[in-house]
């Protein structure tokens, strides 16, 4: 009887230190501000909760190991595991990721993994596949015919950013806005958006200054002139990380390897690829630069007024 | 006074404890073996989907040791309608008001099934909970914003299938399914009964410590099937996937096994199925949003860590023939 509640308090004492091993874990890698390579940053504040909650369970289950009464240290709700194999399965099995945490070194997600979920030049549109027509990039045909007056003068009477449908209401408020700069900043915050309202307005953008950061990409496709530059789109966590990219081509770009961060001034055109007009930034200057703290961008719930916000002198 | 064997052994382990700095300063290199890239996409997979994970099992973990300490088993039983058919709608529609997704899910089912709710009940809830909450609703109109169909159906098709699989639970499954049954649990506590200091005392230590315990418990199995999927992510390139789906019926097997492997949270999968919407219809869409929340690879392995082996299997046949079946006439209805 003693023999076995001193292996039930054993067993206390080993989940306590896992538990709290991980709640030290999560502290270490939001001190060195690593959490930006894992999550986004709604989940991020959620998982910061997290280590005052296990360190409390923690220190209950020593605290019960320690100073349970002999009856009181019970092994029946949870039976725990027998035999030394299925021991250090089941604890190996939960300190398996804090042995990556510790042994592999930090990484955000690179070039390999965007070719292996597939690079993504588009804006993620939301227009559904129907069983009736099947004409890929219908959609896209039709947004580019209807998108008026492609000199984009705005003193004409036909506004060029009249919005295709209530859906697009934003982006063709926030390409009216970029429209306006003098040169177009694709900014972190709102880059996947700002892609966006470019992309739907291509005939009126062409030709217009744009800077933009992101690591560079290639895939086989591509000639040596060529690259992507990409960033990774986060939903939640890594697991629904979407490479969203855009080809740029200038005579420089053959020197920069995959995965270098890079700062490219250019301007806006368009290429036609596999049948679809993608955009392209013909580019005049490439820099390298350091990686940014924050690799990832993210969804942005109102991008216009997130425009607003960075550019407080610009609104019309 | 008869020292436990414990104690004895305890100051063995104390240097232990110093190897926790000396890991933690050390440096952010690491091993040049482990340092390859395809091993640092796996890491940054696996442990962004872990971390991901973690906050709402731990809320998970501790609603359930709250509901152990606090809450009689006599208000479960009354709470729960006597009659089935009002049992499964109301269990259906719980997450409405108690929004926890798929991982959070298992322990507070288990731990209420445990306090005596039907077993037709919690597995609606199961079922149901992780699609039909405001959350996952808000999501999912968000990433198909022009097609109001797809939310429709997925919201629909994971009310049907979680009242369905209720209903059959109720007409099919007369034994507990739970792995460790009630009557063990009750015979265990009568016995203990003889020896008064058993009996558990209802504080905040024996809180922390059943957390503690079930905390270990689903965490093993939200590790291995973190871990799968980043392989599976890290090694295996879409492309290659996607052209197994060529023909109209293999879309939605792709689409299905894709959902199982990837084992999303439900309230961003939707953003990522939005990725194939020039690809496929609304049946193989509406197949992926409402598979992936009931089953996939983490939740299958943290399902057999509460239920018996035979009944997962069953549940989980049981889900993918519904979710097939549901949304081909999905397509058909609102596929147009």
């Amino acid at each position: 009887m003693n023999h076995s509640s001193a292996g039930a308090r054993f067993h206390y004492v080993v989940r306590a230190l896992l538990l709290a091993a991980l709640a030290i874990y999560v502290m270490h890698l939001n001190e060195s501000n690593l959490l930006e390579y894992y999550l986004a940053p709604q989940m991020q504040t959620l998982l910061l909760l997290c280590p005052v909650p296990l360190l409390f369970i923690a220190f209950g289950m020593v605290y019960h190991a320690v100073m349970g009464d002999a009856g009181d240290v019970c092994d029946c709700e949870h039976p725990h595991p027998r035999g030394v194999v299925r021991n250090l399965t089941v604890y190996g099995l939960f300190a398996l990721p804090l042995l990556f945490g510790l042994l592999v070194p930090d990484q955000p997600l690179a070039s390999s993994m965007a070719a292996k979920k597939g690079m993504v030049y588009t804006y993620p549109n939301p227009d559904v596949r129907t069983g009736s027509e099947n004409v890929p990039g219908d959609s896209d045909a039709a947004g580019s015919a209807r998108a008026p007056n492609p000199t984009g003068n705005e003193s004409s009477p036909v506004d060029p950013f009249a919005p295709r449908d209530k859906y697009s209401v934003e982006f063709a408020e926030l390409a009216k806005r970029l429209y306006a700069m003098p040169s177009v900043t694709v900014r972190p915050e709102i880059f996947s958006e700002t892609v966006g309202a470019i992309e739907m307005y291509k005939p009126v953008f062409a030709g217009k200054p744009i800077s933009v950061q992101g690591f560079v990409f290639r895939d086989d496709s591509m000639d040596k002139n060529m690259f992507a530059v990409s960033r990774f789109l986060l939903m939640c966590c890594t697991a629904d990380a979407v490479p969203f990219g855009i080809l740029v081509s200038g005579e420089q770009a053959s020197r920069f390897e995959n995965d270098t961060w890079v700062s490219i001034e250019g301007t806006v055109q368009t290429v036609k690829i596999e049948g679809e007009e993608r955009l392209l930034i013909q580019a005049e200057s490439i820099e390298a630069i350091e990686e940014p703290a924050s690799p990832y961008i993210f969804t942005n719930p109102d991008s216009v007024a997130a425009f607003d916000e960075l550019y407080p002198a610009a609104q019309p | 006074m008869k020292i436990p064997a414990f104690f004895k052994w305890l100051p063995f382990f104390l240097p232990l404890l110093f190897l926790f700095p000396a890991l933690m300063t050390m440096p952010r290199s690491g091993l040049a073996l482990l340092g390859s890239t395809e091993v640092q996409q796996l890491k940054t997979v696996f442990i962004g989907i872990f971390l991901e994970a973690l906050p709402f099992v731990l809320l998970g973990v501790l609603i359930s040791s709250l509901l152990q300490i606090f809450v009689k088993e006599e208000w479960v039983r009354r709470l729960t309608p006597k009659h089935p058919v009002p049992g499964v709608l109301f269990a259906s529609l719980l997450g409405m008001i108690l929004p926890v997704c798929e991982c959070g899910m298992i322990p507070v089912v288990r731990r209420l099934m445990l306090k005596g709710m039907p077993a037709y009940v919690g597995i609606t809830f199961l079922l149901s909970g992780p699609i039909l909450n405001p959350v996952v609703l808000a999501a999912t109109m968000m990433a198909f914003r022009s097609h109001p169909e797809i939310t429709i159906g997925r919201m629909g098709l994971a009310f049907m299938i979680a009242v369905t699989i209720g209903l059959l639970v109720f007409a099919f499954v007369k034994n507990n399914p739970l792995k460790r049954s009630f009557h063990d649990f009750t015979a265990e506590v009568e016995a203990a009964g003889s020896r008064p200091s058993h009996a558990h005392s209802k504080t905040w230590r024996s809180l922390f410590v059943h957390a503690g315990d079930e905390m270990v418990d689903m965490g093993k199995y939200l590790v291995l099937g973190a871990f799968v999927t980043a392989c599976i992510q890290a090694f295996i390139p879409r492309e290659e996937l996607l052209s197994l789906a060529s023909g109209p019926m293999s879309s939605y097997l792709f689409m299905m096994g894709l959902a199982f492997v990837l084992s999303l949270c439900s309230t961003s999968d939707a953003f990522v199925a939005s990725a194939f919407t020039h690809t496929f219809t609304v049946g193989p869409l509406v197949s992926f949003l409402v598979l992936g929340p009931m089953l996939d690879f983490k939740t299958l392995l943290m399902l057999s860590a509460a239920f018996k082996t035979r009944f997962v299997i069953a549940l989980s046949v049981v889900i993918v023939t519904l979710v097939f079946v549901g949304s081909l006439i999905a397509n058909i209805l609102l596929g147009g």
